[in-house]
């Protein structure tokens, strides 16, 4: 579903993209529109994407299209998505170890609802790290 | 065996087991096997009526639903029961050339029933068109039929021919497409080929009368009525026919039944001419909604108008349906079309999608229920409330096909938080206030700095009292009234009547004394509880010192 979704085609785009959004968290979903598990990252991100319209907005980067962040946000997995709001970068404690992004494809809709509800709501109170409402340490178990 | 063999062996069992079944079903008569709907399992069987020649010959009773035979669906006291539909299938399967003379097929146009109704209803149409004059015959001015002064319709012997001439409609159908089967069958010889090159009836005889019996088929003079399409592929497929002349008496046979198929085609087409007027003065409003042909099979099956105004809509929908009999259980469901009757072969319904055809079906019946109801009370002569029920149907099923409405996502609020507003009210606060720390309690907690506090023993521990009792306070602690435990209405009430029982008690207290000092005979020893027991004694004595009831003292 990734060709519903507004693709930001250079780090100029993304840039802005995170400095205009007053009042929303942006979630930007770094990776390949190919990718296996970037399909299904994006098949959840566009289901809750009408849903959470109010609090967040949700952006697709290519990073072969897009390689600037690539180094700063080490961005080495398959599919990658992290939070940032009033240009500010919210960390997510998901019991994983890796607090700044989400590596994996998330496929319940209502799960990724409440993380992009649980930033919204941490970085709203001017929280830079937010407690994930489930421990996906053990995800292997999921 | 081989696979084709042993599919063959099938085929034999079940054209062996056919019949069988039509031996069964021809026992009853003839009547009423199952009625007119669509599927295979519920038409009459063609067998059946070639085999019972009498009955058919009889020309009446046929119907009649004289003992509710078990394939039949309900039918009201009264009420008449169209013939049923024969199907297409067996008939194109049935061979009938072997039968010469087209009277034996076609026992109608002999018979005296179709006879007597032309005869009658076209009778009773020119005195009508007399009276009425021109057009306005149809809908115009009420007719010794709807008129109220006529007494009731079901009493009238014209109102019975409408019927009659209707059910009869039916079974002029079944002959016309025996006729046309007949004429196929002996006419074959000649030109094998026509019959698949023109499907309609009418045409195919049309066609038929054009070429004739001639030498040469490319010779042959098309009628000017045949599309010209059919006619070129009719010439093209003749050039290479393997038809061979027919020989004169083969050829007369033919010429009769075409003369057969015509009489039918003018009898049919006088009784729905006459239906439709008739049913249109009768029943304006239901035939606007159904057709007179369907308007008129509702109310002979029902027995008339007022039994039929009368019935509610969830019957109407199931006249002229099919009950489940042991004769049409092996068929699927699906095929059998349960539950169906008349109202679902009207074309208002069979406009519908299939899927939403059931669903057609019980809003035109309860429509047609409606305006029963109005035909019945003599108003809108004019069929104008059916029209308008109509229309509303029409749009009904129109919507019915519309895909449902998109689910409309709606957007999650914004998650705030927000301090929320704990205010309970009155009872909320007297609730708490009644569970708060007391003062007393506030004044145990507290200690003074430097000083130790008074202590209790209670079993083996101690209790600390803190700053009760302390130094500073004048007056006693009032206890707050509001933290006092409370008693309930009902327990109060409870504890008040215990207590007055307790004061009002012969017993008295125990330190009371029971010895009384009386200036008469010194000393009295009282018993309280026996000044009772006398009253009752006292009281026995009056009323039933003879004992009981049963003993009557003599005096």
């Amino acid at each position: 579903m990734s060709y519903f979704m507004t693709h930001l085609p250079s780090g100029w785009h993304v840039d802005q993209s995170i400095l205009v959004e007053e009042d929303r968290v942006v979630c930007i979903r770094f990776g390949h529109d190919h990718d296996p598990e970037c399909m299904a990252m994006d098949e959840t991100l566009y289901g809750v994407s009408e849903k959470v319209q109010n609090f967040a907005t949700i952006y697709l980067v290519d990073i072969t299209e897009v390689p600037d962040f690539t180094k700063m946000y080490e961005l080495y997995d398959q599919c990658t998505l992290m939070f940032f709001y009033r240009n500010k970068h919210i960390m997510i404690d998901l019991g994983t170890g890796n607090n700044n992004k989400i590596n994996w494809a998330i496929t319940d809709k209502q799960e990724m609802v409440d993380i992009i509800e649980t930033v919204y709501r941490g970085a709203s109170k001017g929280r830079g790290l937010v407690v994930a409402p489930r421990d996906y340490s053990t995800r292997h178990k999921y | 065996m081989s696979l084709a063999d042993s599919l063959l062996a099938d085929l034999d069992g079940l054209s062996d087991g056919e019949p069988e079944e039509v031996q069964a079903s021809s026992s009853n008569g003839g009547m009423m096997p199952p009625p007119p709907l669509p599927s295979k399992g519920t038409k009459r069987s063609l067998l059946d009526d070639l085999e019972d020649d009498d009955d058919l010959d009889g020309g009446d009773g046929d119907l009649k639903m004289e003992d509710g035979t078990s394939a039949a669906g309900y039918v009201p006291e009264g009420g008449v029961r169209p013939a049923d539909e024969l199907d297409q299938d067996e008939v194109n399967r049935t061979d009938l050339a072997g039968i010469e003379d087209v009277a034996k097929v076609a026992k109608l146009m002999t018979g005296k029933k179709l006879k007597e109704v032309l005869e009658v209803s076209h009778a009773q149409a020119e005195r009508y068109a007399l009276t009425a004059k021109g057009i306005a015959r149809y809908t115009a001015e009420p007719t010794d039929m709807s008129s109220s002064s006529g007494g009731p319709l079901e009493e009238n012997p014209e109102y019975h021919l409408v019927v009659t001439a209707n059910n009869m409609s039916v079974e002029v159908d079944n002959e016309i497409m025996l006729v046309h089967k007949f004429i196929r069958d002996h006419y074959g010889p000649r030109f094998p080929e026509l019959e698949q090159l023109i499907a309609d009836p009418w045409t195919y005889i049309a066609a038929v009368q054009g070429i004739g019996n001639v030498d040469d088929l490319t010779k042959a003079v098309m009628p000017s009525t045949l599309p010209p399409a059919t006619v070129l592929s009719i010439t093209l497929t003749a050039t290479s026919t393997r038809g061979r002349m027919l020989s004169n008496g083969e050829w007369l046979t033919v010429q009769r039944a075409i003369e057969v198929a015509e009489q039918l085609r003018d009898a049919r087409e006088q009784i729905f001419n006459y239906v439709e007027s008739r049913m249109s003065a009768v029943a304006p409003n239901i035939s606007v909604i159904v057709g007179t042909g369907i308007a008129a099979k509702l109310l002979g099956l029902a027995g008339g108008l007022h039994a039929f105004s009368r019935a509610p809509s969830c019957n109407i929908m199931l006249y002229g349906a099919m009950k489940k009999t042991l004769a049409t259980s092996h068929l699927s469901a699906v095929s059998q079309q349960r539950h169906t009757g008349f109202i679902f072969q009207s074309p208002l319904v069979q406009s519908a999608q299939p899927e939403d055809r059931r669903r057609a079906q019980r809003v035109v019946s309860a429509k047609v229920a409606l305006a029963a109801r109005i035909d019945a009370g003599k108003s809108c002569r004019d069929g104008s409330y059916g029209r308008k029920l109509l229309v509303d149907l029409q749009k009904r099923i129109e919507k019915m096909a519309e895909p449902a409405p998109n689910k409309m996502i709606k957007a999650l609020p914004i998650p705030q938080e927000t301090a929320r507003k704990k205010r309970g009210g009155k009872r909320a606060r007297k609730l708490k206030e009644q569970y708060a720390q007391t003062e007393l309690r506030k004044l145990q907690n507290r200690v003074e700095f430097g000083k130790a506090e008074e202590e209790i023993d209670q079993d083996d521990e101690s209790v600390g009292l803190g700053m009760i009792g302390q130094a500073g306070r004048v007056r006693a602690q009032v206890a707050d009234t509001k933290s006092k435990a409370k008693l309930s209405r009902a327990n109060k009430l409870r504890t008040q009547m215990l207590g007055r029982s307790a004061l009002t008690s012969d017993a008295g207290s125990g330190t009371q004394t029971s010895l009384s000092f009386t200036p008469v005979q010194g000393i009295e020893i009282v018993t309280p509880s026996l000044s009772a027991a006398q009253r009752v004694k006292e009281a026995n004595d009056r009323w039933f010192a003879s004992g009981t009831f049963t003993h009557v003292r003599k005096d």
